[in-house]
């Protein structure tokens, strides 16, 4: 969505066409609202994050020098100050309108409590899961994000857990990992289920306060299910891989992983903005659908499936991949997300190109496949461009009655 | 209400760090301290800093001898221990907890590989106290027999505490 300022500049000269303001206030108005650009554009934003990961990487490298001379409880003691040095100073400077540097003393407070949870391994010892340190991290640093409220500190603890499930998945001393490790296949089935999950909680954010995170979140979670899909359908070229044993028995782990994710499916459904009863569920059912597929996948694996069934899942993933995103420019244009029509024009673009290799990869030889691959993909990509441009166009003139 | 819910969960997090911490003192406190023979190894952590990789002589398994059948990867293990030479060691493993005899003692780790060799199959497990921090630069240690005091408190949780090549203590970091 663009932002009020750049709205203003869009809709002033329709005002003053209607006669509703002269050209003189409609000046006026826009002088009242200078455009400050993005946030990451401004200095202060660039320096806040500069200075607060070099101190950071500062506390971080005292900490590695791990002095025995300074007792274990002036250690930590010394760290809890920083840490509450660091939130306290975010609230005092964004209470007086420095909201971006106040962020970044948020997001130090954050860095800090990570080494505050490394600095007790040190002290003691400790080598066990690194997954479980990352996972008390994000786990309580969640919820200060969410009652200051910072978006900074929302977005770290989100990426907190983004980092936290690729470590659990990659562990296979780990319930999930556990899975997944009997058969590699099974790790993209379980980011795609997380992936639906991701986008789910990022649509639960509503429109509020919460609204540029939760569209943020949203797009980690589209990322994550076209980045696990894109694998699944070269299944009936390679069948499964990564198989460990002979025998397959049911992952219970992926199970549990899916059943959440179709949970958060019905609950997003619930959430979604007002508009005819058949668009909002388009949209669920052809997240139901991914959901389904990869129970499918996980099912044929388990049973260990003839190549036919495997060649069958690799059309359903083509055509899954087409109707979601589908499903979300469609809505996208309904609901003003932008975001929504460009992941969806990006999922089409990678769905067509990938089939487009698939399809002719084995016919020509490697110089001819990379100079026709290279003029397929400027045009398609020229051709979704126009189409994501008049999408949005379309999207964003208001409706009537709307 | 909003400044009240953050400055809670700062103190949940602060409250985290401290309760942490002192409940690993009460458990270091109250911990039995046995000795371990040790091989090692030396790389660094990003956060943490320089430590030693200690690789104990009881961290491989027999798979014949752990009680309850073929334990899958991170499937807890209990592991008896007895007085052997001044060092303890593997006496007996089991997948459920077990009551140690007489002179005996109780340590559990978790399953991080089975492997198969001439020697037959075996399960390599370990126990959180692999890693030895040390000041930096000093992440190598001297040649010579390396033993490992351990702090082991009652349920079978175990602390590395000290570090003696043959026999003189090399760092003490959590006495």
């Amino acid at each position: 969505m663009p932002s009020f300022t750049r709205r203003l500049r869009q809709e002033t000269p329709g005002w003053i066409r209607d006669g509703v303001v002269t050209a003189q206030q409609a000046d006026a108005i826009l002088a009242r609202y200078p455009e400050s650009g993005h946030w990451f554009q401004r200095p202060i934003a660039i320096f806040s994050i500069l200075g607060g990961a070099l101190v950071i990487l500062a506390v971080a490298l005292v900490i590695a020098h791990n002095w025995q001379e300074i007792p274990r409880w002036a250690k930590l003691a010394g760290l809890l100050t920083l840490l509450l040095g660091a939130y306290t100073g975010g609230l005092v400077i964004r209470a007086r309108g420095h909201g971006l540097v106040g962020e970044g003393l948020f997001v130090l407070g954050g860095g800090l409590f990570l080494l505050g949870i490394a600095l007790i391994g040190q002290l003691y010892n400790l080598a066990g899961r690194e997954s479980d340190a990352v996972l008390l991290w994000w786990a309580l640093l969640m919820p200060a994000a969410y009652a200051l409220p910072s978006i900074a500190l929302v977005v770290l603890a989100w990426c907190g857990a983004s980092v936290w499930f690729c470590m659990f998945v990659l562990d296979r001393t780990t319930w999930l990992g556990r899975d997944v490790y009997s058969n590699a296949t099974l790790g993209a089935v379980a980011f795609a289920a997380a992936g639906v999950l991701v986008w789910v909680l990022g649509s639960l954010h509503g429109d509020g306060e919460f609204r540029r995170a939760g569209r943020l979140i949203e797009q980690l979670g589209l990322l994550t299910i076209l980045v696990a899909l894109v694998p699944l359908g070269f299944l009936k070229q390679f069948g499964s891989w990564g198989v460990s044993g002979p025998t397959m028995r049911w992952p219970a782990a992926v199970l549990v992983l899916l059943g959440l994710a179709a949970v958060a499916v019905g609950v997003a459904w619930l959430r979604l903005p007002p508009d005819r009863p058949i668009i909002r569920a388009a949209l669920a059912a052809s997240l139901l659908l991914v959901i389904v597929y990869l129970l499918a996948v996980t099912a044929e694996l388990v049973q260990q499936a003839p190549e036919g069934v495997f060649r069958m899942l690799g059309w359903t993933n083509w055509a899954i991949l087409l109707v979601v995103a589908l499903a979300l420019i469609l809505c996208g244009a309904r609901w003003d997300r932008s975001a929504w029509i460009n992941w969806g024009v990006i999922w089409i673009g990678v769905d067509a190109v990938v089939r487009y290799v698939e399809l002719v990869g084995t016919m020509l030889q490697a110089s001819a496949l990379f100079a026709a691959t290279g003029v397929f993909v400027l045009a398609l990509g020229g051709a979704l461009e126009l189409l994501r441009r008049r999408v949005t166009a379309r999207a964003a003139v208001p409706r009537a009655g709307v | 209400m909003r400044r009240g819910l953050f400055i809670a969960a700062f103190a949940l997090q602060a409250l985290v760090l401290v309760a942490w911490s002192a409940g690993l003192e009460w458990e270091l406190a109250g911990a039995a301290r046995i000795r371990l023979e040790v091989v090692q190894r030396d790389p660094r952590d990003l956060l943490r800093g320089d430590y030693v990789w200690l690789q104990y002589v009881i961290a491989d398994i027999p798979l014949e001898t752990i009680a309850g059948g073929r334990p899958d990867y991170g499937d807890r293990v209990w592991v008896t221990l007895r007085l052997q030479d001044n060092v303890y060691a593997l006496a007996a493993a089991s997948r459920t907890p077990v009551m140690p005899g007489p002179g005996q003692r109780v340590i559990v780790g978790r399953v991080q590989s089975l492997s198969s060799s001439g020697r037959g199959t075996e399960v390599h497990v370990v126990y959180g106290i692999e890693r030895l921090y040390v000041p930096e630069g000093r992440g190598v240690l001297p040649r010579g027999k390396v033993e490992a005091e351990i702090a082991l408190a009652e349920g079978g949780r175990s602390f590395l505490t000290r570090v003696f090549v043959d026999g003189r203590p090399y760092s003490s970091v959590a006495r």
